[in-house]
């Protein structure tokens, strides 16, 4: 029975088709003396939220193997009166029971007896266990494929599941549940860092037979005599010496990513066996948008996620990150989310990335602006081992973040943002094949005990590629979005995983491309110019299908750097010259969204029942004053009446506005 | 030194991020020539600053090499990186026996302890003091082990004018830190005017009436606490400990 739904691109559905936004905070039950919970909570709410979201540590509440203690001695372990005095507040609560929470814990909320087992720890190429070196204590990584993990989960899952269940909306006030947390081989991006442990093996062995069927077809494509699956053994560094040899090394990646997924699909099938069922199931990835992660891949339906979002905790600096995670959630995802948000920073080990209010002033409106609809912000009540919430451990008020949070809440609510769209007619694919491939061309992987440059780890065979793909590339993919910024286009991003449907609706598609491109993805890009739209690629035409075999979706650019397809047309930009950019984005019908801002400037907008509003930021130090080319109402982020007058608006520094548009 | 459950409450952010940046200061940063090879044939050359680099397709890795590239590449530091041996010091270092039985600070101290003693496998040369951003954790040790009680408060107050501008309070039980904040602790009325000795004195009061247990204090001006930082891990520092009670 689906008691609580996603509605696409708004928020939660209820039975009632009632549409509540996603803005939720973080509150950590077990950390605040419990005397002190209602009147968080009234806090909260004053605030302008109408969801908190809470972690479930499995080793806080496990005792011994098998047996839990849920309030029975300690007030602050009794979730279930948590529970109940978030439904009496009037709230929406949010669970995240792990089984892998962090929580800055010491074992990342496992009990220890978990994360120093030997047939749990996973293992690195080295043979070594994946030792997650952590302060004030190291502990071993679980292995995602470790069958004594999921047994183990399954005790703790058995004591929680009835709590949850009854507890579900609108019974209870739970509305969602993470499953998991970060699943993605605790921060460690590198596709030779782990897992090589012999479950994960066997694990590997099954996903290359589910994809080739027979070890004939794998022998094909790898070049290779395998005489069974069984045989087959994982790379633990790229040693190959031509471009054929990269298929096994790009199955490795391949897998790690279907490993992710897979144990997200057991853990959520785990929930929905003990009848914890009927509520959005999501995820979130920790950070990066490539391999090993993908929201595409992890939202197609086969692992029963219905949202699976990204978190970030960035520094005002580095807006062209986090505007970029934004955009692509906002071109991928069913609800673009952002399942942690920093609201603070954690403080143990104390992080050189520390941010502070001014850094949460920017980014919070920045990431809505970019088309972000669903976010928790994590934390907004401060606890151990955490800085700078707008409420602390004692209650108190931190007037400049509580202030924060309360406007911009009172924006979204009164303008009711969920039911704007965010309007784009240039769809920037970032290229995941290529980026995969660059996973695989790792001779070292720069490690948590011992740090190497990460250019200093790829392979250095011209033969592979007759130049550096791991300059080319991310060069390529810097100036795409610096450029697509700076001259304020109208724009969603995603990656090539991006079904065709998700295409639909935009004027253009712009990728980065190289030699391989995944067939389906060439086709889909072919059918988008059959179609009408305009596909820009370069600098190279793909030639090359994921198993390396020679395939070309745009063969008519073998004569030239423009071709009409259909209704629509392929454009090859060979080199980086801003000038083809532009003939490009004019020849496919891309305009400002604004004339005559300033570069500097960053500018959205959104629609809705014929109306539009505008969003203008200003990432950097300066004022920057200039003259729209409408008439502008402001709605937010304006306090000031100096930066507004009859002939110019002057942005402040590191401030992010909306604005009406008055016809 | 710092207890598994340790808590950290009522940290100012701004207070924090101030003492990254101070421990940022005294960064070894060397400028590095690393050689990834395989058994002496050579996979890739990495100059940390000028990027890619040549030095030849085999190499026979020895001190005595190392010693020559990095006179010949005007280098800091030369880490010649076998692919096995590199292999082999994870093997070593990531002992999950040792994580369970050590502190989080213990098992990263064995782990680059055993950097320098690979062999010809894992040749870094010279050898460093410490290879990351917690390089004070040994000069704090003797700071704890010669100047406090296993049984104590440490108040260490940073000031900047008139202001603190870094600030941190430790509780020291049975030698082991079990609660961190910074002066956020304390009543605001309690924190006037941070350069004045009244001030210094009156906060080591309060918190070893506090905490029920002797309290230690250093304070010092920013340019002083510079100083201290940039001298990495040598030396504890000439700012004198007040104590209370005396």
């Amino acid at each position: 029975m689906s008691r609580v739904g996603i509605e696409q691109q708004r928020g939660l559905v209820y039975p009632n088709h009632q549409v509540e936004p996603w803005i939720s905070g973080t509150f950590h039950y077990w950390r605040v003396n419990p005397a002190l919970w209602a009147d968080i909570l009234d806090n909260i709410k004053a605030m302008g939220f109408g969801m908190v979201e809470t972690y479930i540590p499995w080793g806080l509440h496990e005792i011994e193997r098998g047996k839990f203690e849920f309030g029975e001695k300690e007030p602050s372990k009794n979730l279930e009166k948590f529970i109940q005095q978030v439904h009496q507040a009037g709230l929406k609560l949010v669970v995240r029971p792990g089984p892998h929470i962090n929580a800055e814990l010491t074992c990342f909320g496992y009990p220890p007896r978990i994360v120093y087992d030997p047939a749990i720890v996973a293992k690195e190429a080295s043979g070594a266990f994946s030792v997650h070196d952590a302060y004030p204590k190291a502990f071993g990584n679980p292995s995602y494929a470790s069958k004594k993990l999921y047994e183990e989960t399954a005790l703790w899952f058995d004591a929680l599941a009835p709590i949850l269940e009854r507890n579900l909306y609108p019974n209870g006030p739970i509305v969602a549940l993470q499953v998991d947390n970060e699943t993605g081989y605790y921060f460690r991006t590198g596709a030779y860092l782990m897992d090589y442990g012999d479950d994960s093996i066997r694990w590997y062995r099954t996903f290359l037979e589910k994809r080739y069927g027979t070890i004939k077809v794998l022998n094909e494509v790898y070049g290779s005599h395998h005489e069974s699956f069984a045989t087959i053994e994982a790379p633990r560094c790229f040693e190959g010496e031509k471009l054929k040899d990269l298929p096994y090394y790009l199955d490795w990646s391949r897998y790690k990513e279907w490993q992710i997924n897979e144990c997200l699909r057991i853990i959520g099938n785990m929930w929905r066996e003990r009848g914890v069922d009927g509520i959005p199931f999501f995820h979130n990835f920790f950070g990066p948008t490539n391999s090993p992660y993908n929201t595409n891949d992890a939202e197609n339906g086969d692992y029963g996620l219905d949202v699976v979002g990204v978190d970030d905790y960035p520094r005002k600096e580095q807006y062209l990150t986090t505007s970029r995670k934004a955009s692509y959630l906002a071109g991928t995802s069913k609800l673009p989310f952002i399942p942690e948000f920093g609201s603070g920073c954690w403080c143990l080990p104390l992080w050189e990335n520390t941010f502070t209010v001014e850094d949460e002033r920017f980014t919070t409106p920045l990431l809505f602006m970019f088309g972000l609809k669903a976010i928790n912000y994590y934390m907004i009540v401060e606890r151990d081992r955490w800085m700078g919430s707008p409420i602390t451990v004692d209650n108190k008020i931190r007037a400049p973040y509580f202030d924060l949070y309360r406007q911009w809440n009172t924006f979204l609510r009164n303008y009711q943002f969920h039911q704007w769209d965010l309007q784009s007619d240039l769809l920037i694919l970032a290229n995941y094949d290529t980026e995969r491939t660059l996973k695989a061309l790792k001779l070292v992987e720069n490690h948590f005990l011992h740090f190497l440059p990460e250019e200093a780890g790829y392979q250095e065979n011209q033969s592979i590629f007759p130049y550096r793909l791991e300059e080319e590339h991310p060069r390529w993919a810097e100036n795409q979005w610096s450029y697509a910024l700076k001259h304020h286009l109208p724009l969603h991003c995603s990656d090539t995983l991006l079904p065709y449907e998700k295409m639909k609706g935009h004027k253009a598609v712009w990728v980065v491309t190289f030699e391989i491109l995944d067939k389906k993805a060439q086709e889909n890009l072919r059918r988008f110019a059959e179609e009408g739209g305009t596909v820009i690629l370069g600098p190279l035409v793909p030639s090359l299908d994921e198993n390396l075999h020679p395939f070309s979706a745009f063969s008519e650019l073998k004569s030239g750097t423009e071709a009409n397809i259909g209704k629509g047309k392929f454009v090859l930009l060979q080199k980086w010259d801003e000038k083809e950019v532009e003939k490009a984005m004019i020849g496919s019908n891309i305009q400002p969204i604004m004339e005559g801002l300033p570069s500097e400037i960053l500018v959205t907008h959104f629609n809705k029942n014929g109306k539009v509003i505008y969003f203008l930021a200003n990432p950097g130090d300066k004022e920057v004053p200039f003259t729209p080319h409408c008439k502008l109402i402001p709605l937010y982020g304006v306090t000031d009446g100096k930066v507004f007058t009859q002939r110019g608006i002057t942005l402040q520094p590191w401030s992010v506005t909306v604005w009406e548009a008055v016809s | 030194m710092i207890h598994p459950d340790v808590l950290f409450e009522h940290i100012d952010i701004t207070h924090a991020r101030h003492f990254v940046d101070i421990s940022k200061i005294a960064q070894p940063n060397p400028r590095v020539l690393y050689v990834l090879h395989e058994k002496g044939k050579v996979l890739k050359a990495w100059d940390s600053q000028k990027g890619r680099t040549t030095i030849g397709e085999t190499i026979k890795p020895s001190l005595t090499l190392a010693e020559e590239l990095r006179k010949s590449h005007g280098v800091d530091e030369v880490q010649l990186i076998d692919q096995q041996g590199f292999r082999d010091y994870y093997k070593q270092a990531l002992d999950l026996t040792k994580a369970q039985e050590l502190t989080g600070y213990d098992f990263k101290e064995r782990t680059r302890q055993l950097k320098n003693t690979q062999g010809e496998g894992l040749i870094i040369h010279p050898p460093r003091e410490s290879y990351d951003y917690y390089h004070y954790i040994e000069r704090s040790r003797q700071f704890v082990a010669q100047k406090l009680k296993p049984d104590c408060i440490f108040l260490l107050g940073v000031y900047n004018s008139k202001d603190w501008w870094t600030s941190l309070v430790a509780v020291f039980t049975a030698g082991q830190i079990t609660y961190f904040s910074t002066f956020e602790y304390f009543p605001m009325e309690k924190l006037g005017m941070s350069d004045s000795p009244k001030t210094h004195e009156a906060l080591i009061q309060t918190a070893a009436q506090t905490f029920k247990k002797p309290s230690f204090g250093m304070f010092l001006p920013k340019s002083d606490f510079e100083k201290y930082a940039q001298n990495q891990w040598r030396g504890l520092g000439q700012t004198p400990l007040l104590k209370f009670p005396k």
